[in-house]
């Protein structure tokens, strides 16, 4: 069966895109995404601390991934531009994620800013993933200013909440060209297998993999749901009803006499 | 870019009736590779065509050495011959104002100016010069009178860009200028008159380095002010921390600076750096 999704230029295998950030240690983690191999694994950039030796992140990812930094820090559209700038330079690749929030309380991004900085970046040669809050406008508006994606979040980020902006994601999933990539709260492989029902080209999960009692387990499960999601999703799934529909014939039972 | 005029700078002035027989060529060729900073040419008796064609040599050669070549008198010698700027005395300016040289030339080059008193030097030190020549302070074959080493504490203390001390300066009486205070020397013969003009001007460069003292800049690394020594470069700054190049990329003044450069860049006072690497991040 044929389903590629390509970004990039680059063919998409494991719809599972995982975050990098929380795991008790660098180690931990590589051992999480060796099991999960993912394509595409976000990173963040950071001052250095100074006084302390601490390992490249980069040596602990498999060599295969897409390294896709994220602008998190950002508050505006130039803080964006400016972390993808020197994100590029550190030599991961030309894939951003471009996260612009000034709410500290939910997280939630700044559209307005995260179309400037896309604009900006598609003009510098990035690819541009955006992460957003589901709007059809926005997302349409990023289509057009040359985004590779959109990265709508499912719930705050962290909160493990699951994909409550469901009847959202839905609408840009059927009305957007490029690939709709939840992003944000999914707490269980059952909500990105729920995603992926709904015709989410992949997702993106880090806090409930990285903080789990068992990341290399946990990371797997959600491949696993992630693959059932899509599986389902292609194979068409059956219309809700109202009320029950027997799934065993209602003839031949035994309690009454033929008549 | 525009060569700059820095402190502990050597000056050579040349005029080939000085030279006992060298080519203002082979002096300025000897001179730079003893350690010359800037180079003056002062011709008053040459043609104008003849002149013209000494000064392009000149101003080619030390383009290429990054010295400083400066002409002196007239700023359209200068311009026509791509000179880092023009040297004026007190009687070139009543031919040509501060303010006409200054349009001539724009705003990168160079213009010095000759004072000759405590007076005038006050006066040029209000003016939109960038470096003020004072002499002559010890007796000189060139100048029936002279100044004395006596107002060069005063001249440095108030002094807003560099200043050169010239007038029968040679090593016997170097200490007396340094030791008032004196951070810049040009000089004519004592360099010009030497058998080796290279080792002449080795000397004299030396001497004026001596008197630098370790200088230290505040900068802000990473949000954080600290002290580094001056003119450290950013290759050294990531020795100095040990900090592991391949992991870092280094932004300047919101310039990323490419590690390539990094040997290149000289940190001044209040520069800011950003030293940043990946770290987890979903």
């Amino acid at each position: 069966m044929s389903d590629q999704l390509i970004i990039g230029g680059k063919q998409i295998n494991n719809r599972l895109f995982i975050g990098t950030g929380k795991f008790s240690s660098y180690a931990l983690m590589r051992d999480a995404l060796e099991a999960a191999k993912p394509d595409v694994v976000t990173v963040s950039l950071r001052r250095v601390d100074i006084g302390s030796k601490t390992d490249n992140i980069l040596d602990y990812i498999p060599k295969n991934c897409i390294v896709m930094p994220n602008t998190s820090g950002a508050r505006t559209a130039d803080e964006a531009v400016r972390i993808a700038r020197l994100a590029r330079v550190s030599g991961s690749s030309n894939w951003i994620k471009i996260e612009v929030i000034q709410d500290n309380k939910y997280l939630l991004p700044d559209n307005l800013e995260t179309l400037k900085a896309t604009e900006i970046l598609v003009k510098e040669g990035f690819i541009v993933l955006p992460y957003i809050s589901p709007d059809l406008s926005m997302a349409r508006r990023l289509a057009d200013a040359g985004a590779s994606a959109v990265m709508p979040l499912g719930s705050p980020i962290g909160s493990n909440r699951g994909v409550k902006t469901r009847e959202l994601i839905e609408i840009l999933v059927r009305e957007i060209k490029i690939p709709v990539i939840v992003d944000a709260g999914l707490g269980r492989p059952s909500q990105a297998c729920e995603c992926m029902e709904i015709g989410c080209a992949a997702v993106l999960v880090n806090t409930a993999i990285a903080v789990s009692a068992d990341p290399v387990n946990t990371a797997q499960a959600f491949v696993e749901g992630v693959r059932a999601g899509r599986r389902v999703y292609l194979a068409g799934i059956t219309e809700d009803e109202n009320q029950a529909r027997a799934s065993s014939p209602l003839t031949g039972f035994l309690r009454d006499n033929e008549s | 870019m525009a060569l700059k005029i820095d402190n502990y700078s050597l000056y050579l002035v040349i005029s080939e009736e000085y030279s006992l027989g060298k080519t203002a060529l082979e002096v300025a060729r000897q001179a730079i590779s003893g350690g010359v900073d800037i180079i003056q040419l002062r011709e008053k008796n040459k043609p104008k065509d003849e002149l013209l064609k000494l000064a392009r040599e000149l101003s080619k050669i030390c383009n290429e050495e990054r010295v400083i070549f400066i002409v002196n008198d007239d700023p359209l010698i200068a311009k026509e011959t791509q000179a880092d700027g023009v040297h004026l005395g007190q009687g070139d300016l009543q031919k040509f104002s501060l303010a006409k040289a200054r349009a001539l030339l724009g705003r990168d080059k160079i213009i010095g100016v000759s004072t000759h008193s405590l007076d005038e030097f006050k006066s040029a030190n209000q003016d939109e010069v960038d470096y003020i020549a004072y002499g002559p302070i010890f007796p000189t074959k060139t100048k029936d009178y002279f100044l004395g080493a006596k107002d060069i504490k005063e001249i440095m203390a108030i002094a807003r860009k560099p200043v050169f001390f010239i007038g029968g300066v040679d090593l016997n009486n170097l200490d007396e200028l340094l030791s008032a205070g004196a951070k810049n020397i040009a000089l004519i013969r004592g360099i010009m008159q030497s058998e080796d003009i290279k080792a002449a001007s080795r000397i004299f460069k030396n001497r004026l380095i001596q008197q630098r003292k370790p200088v230290t800049v505040i900068v802000r690394i990473n949000g954080k002010a600290e002290v580094v020594a001056e003119k450290i470069n950013i290759l050294e700054l990531v020795k100095h921390k040990n900090l592991l190049a391949e992991n870092i990329v280094i932004e300047h003044n919101l310039r990323i600076v490419p590690k390539n450069e990094w040997w290149q860049v000289n940190l001044n006072e209040n520069d800011t750096l950003e030293i940043v690497n990946f770290m987890g991040g979903g």
